[in-house]
């Protein structure tokens, strides 16, 4: 059943037809208990009225059995009512209807089967007079009765029947409208609009939390969306610079008058679609990165672990340049977090630390703990980055003066620090005691 | 003519040098911005290719801080941002043309020539001495309505020797002029050139001032 208008419908009918049943079933009881008291006390009063007028009449004067022939009946009821009038013993008079024999044996009323009929029967003593009236009655006037009673009760339920369902249509409908009006204005929204649903009209309380769910939906799509937006223009813009250079040296190349500027110009086109294909690599993993990460995806993580396979990942390039690698931590440290976005903030911070340092230096991460911060610092032996310098190194595409010649973006410092705002944590810039090269810090809550 | 280049990306930067100097300018290239401004307060130039995203100091303070000098120097910005009020913020600046990347080297060098030519006070693009005419965009030189030939070392002596008639241009500055710094020239590279000019446009249009330098006298009005 899909429809909550027919639910409606169907649960009101049943409801409507358990309420006719009861109806009925109570009115039957009651009209027969009823129409049983009546008929009784008229069976009573028949009786003693019979019974005075035996007296009364030549009965009394010592007339034997007389059965009323004549069969003029004033009434369609009346064959189904009989009665006798005994003297001791002998049958003085009896209606049409009535046999022969007693009616009944015991006086009082009693229920009696004459000839396959069901009869209510009341018989009446008269001592003084030596004499026994029975007065009887058929069943199926009483049944008849109640049936018509319980039935002229129910007519005006049943005629109104077919009105009351016209009306449970309407309501329910109407009851419904709300629904069909958001349906509506949801249905006619265009893609790019994305403002809350705003109904319009009293808002039932049975769809609030319905409109709050739509409206929280369309939210999160307005902030992905825009998010996307940005992304692409963010993207756009910052591919101009390199196809710019690409274009530059290609043009370059063409115009050379010697192999050696034509080849030089070439290697430069080669290192430009290079670093566009990084530029790129880092775009997309900020797109990644940004709008999917909430608290939610958090799980364990093992920042010691996690360093210790990104270092043995990035040994050999270390080797290449004849870094020292080394990881020092005294314990195990495991922190709420996001292993994909972790990795790739530790990732990032040391494949920097590799790129800036010069030939055998050093490139030490640390982990350590203190009484509220769970510490992890990469340092490295490179040129270090000036004071000033340090707070501008986090902002997108900045890349440091004199690093012109190092392939990079300029993202991944900004991704760093996403990552680092997602985690709660703070990441500074310092100067090793040594006083040569950087130290990056990142200070997890405990 | 001499013209400063300020560009962090490297292969854009080594681009534009390389096409600029195969124009047959010098062209001094620099990454930073601090440098730039520093550069800008010690050295000529006759224009600046000026990026606006620089490491250290943006390209909108290196040209606020020139045109507070009244610094009167040709700039072109070079930019990604294309937004219509990133160009009107850098022309509001004190910028003298807008080029958005990717752009077209000739367009770039068609955009240097008319700056150039504007800066040097004509409105009309060819540059007319006495019989000699000489067309910076086509790189050609006619004298009597004849065409010379000319090397562009050559070339872009005598249009830095026309644009400034009637001033001693000395022999650093026609050097740098032709191939900016960095660049190891033999001594005698400028009298060379003279010497070569001298033979295919007449004696007497370049003349010497000894110790001083080269100049192209104004003609007798």
């Amino acid at each position: 059943m899909k429809s909550i208008q027919a639910r409606l419908l169907i649960w009101l009918l049943v409801t409507f037809g358990i309420l006719w049943s009861a109806i009925t079933y109570t009115t039957y009881v009651q009209s027969t208990h009823e129409v049983e008291e009546i008929f009784d006390a008229q069976l009573a009063q028949a009786a003693a009225v019979l019974d005075q007028i035996s007296l009364l009449g030549n009965v009394r004067n010592g007339q034997t059995e007389k059965q009323l022939e004549q069969e003029i009946y004033g009434h369609r009821y009346e064959k189904k009512i009989a009665f006798q009038i005994w003297r001791n013993g002998t049958l003085l008079l009896r209606s049409a209807n009535a046999p022969s024999v007693p009616m009944a044996a015991q006086s009082g009323y009693s229920d009696q089967t004459i000839n396959k009929a069901h009869w209510r029967v009341f018989s009446l003593e008269d001592p003084d007079n030596n004499r026994r009236i029975v007065v009887g009655e058929l069943y199926e006037v009483r049944d008849e009765l109640v049936t018509e009673i319980t039935f002229n009760s129910l007519y005006p339920l049943t005629l109104f029947l077919p009105v009351l369902l016209l009306i449970i249509w309407f309501g329910v409908r109407r009851s419904l409208r709300p629904v069909r009006t958001l349906a509506t204005q949801v249905a006619r929204r265009s893609p790019s609009n994305l403002e809350p649903v705003k109904p319009g009209f009293n808002v039932p309380t049975e769809i609030q939390p319905l409109i709050k769910a739509l409206n929280s939906l369309f939210e999160k799509l307005r902030i992905a969306f825009e998010h996307e937006r940005l992304f692409t223009a963010d993207a756009a813009h910052e591919l101009r610079t390199p196809l710019a250079s690409i274009k530059t040296q290609a043009q370059v190349a063409l115009r050379a008058t010697t192999d050696k500027d034509r080849a030089h110009a070439l290697q430069q086109i080669i290192e430009g679609v290079n670093r566009s294909t990084h530029l790129i690599q880092q775009l997309i993993t900020t797109a990644r990165l940004d709008p999917d990460l909430t608290e939610h995806d958090f799980t364990q993580v093992n920042l010691t672990e996690l360093a210790r396979q990104l270092l043995t990942e990035l040994d050999s390039e270390a080797r290449q340049k004849d870094i020292e690698l080394s990881l020092v931590a005294e314990q195990e440290q495991v922190i709420p977090g996001n292993r994909a976005a972790l990795e790739f903030m530790l990732r990032n911070l040391l494949s920097n630390a590799l790129r800036y340092t010069p030939e055998t230096g050093q490139v030490t991460v640390k982990i350590s703990t203190d009484a509220e911060h769970i510490a992890l610092s990469v340092t490295d032996t490179g040129p270090g980055i000036p004071p000033a310098e340090r707070e501008r190194v986090f902002e997108r595409f900045y890349r440091g003066e004199d690093m012109q010649h190092i392939v990079g973006s300029g993202l991944g410092l900004s991704i760093v620090k996403r990552v680092v705002k997602l985690h709660n944590a703070t990441i500074h810039l310092e100067q090793p005691e040594s006083g040569i090269g950087l130290r990056v810090v990142v200070r997890f809550p405990k | 003519m001499r013209l400063l280049l300020v560009e962090d990306d490297p292969v854009l930067g080594d681009g534009i040098r390389a096409g600029l100097s195969q124009e047959g300018y010098g062209v001094d290239w620099i990454t930073d911005g601090q440098q730039a401004a520093n550069a800008l307060q010690t050295e000529r130039f006759d224009l600046l290719v000026l990026d606006l995203n620089l490491p250290r100091k943006s390209g909108l303070e290196i040209l606020r801080q020139i045109r507070s000098q009244n610094n009167p120097l040709p700039v072109l910005i070079l930019t990604a941002r294309d937004t219509l009020s990133d160009r009107v913020t850098g022309l509001d600046s004190g910028a003298d043309d807008y080029l958005t990347k990717p752009f077209d080297l000739d367009e770039l060098f068609a955009r240097v020539r008319a700056l150039l030519r504007r800066s040097k006070g004509r409105a009309e693009p060819h540059i007319v001495h006495g019989e000699l005419v000489l067309n910076p965009a086509a790189h050609t030189v006619t004298l009597n309505n004849e065409p010379v030939e000319l090397t562009s070392g050559e070339f872009s002596l005598l249009q830095l020797l026309l644009e400034e008639r009637g001033h001693v241009i000395s022999r650093t500055r026609l050097e740098e002029t032709l191939y900016g710094w960095h660049k190891e020239i033999d001594s005698n590279t400028i009298e060379v050139y003279v010497h070569h000019l001298r033979k295919k446009l007449g004696n007497s249009l370049i003349r010497t001032v000894r110790g001083v330098g080269y100049v192209i006298d104004k003609p007798a009005a």
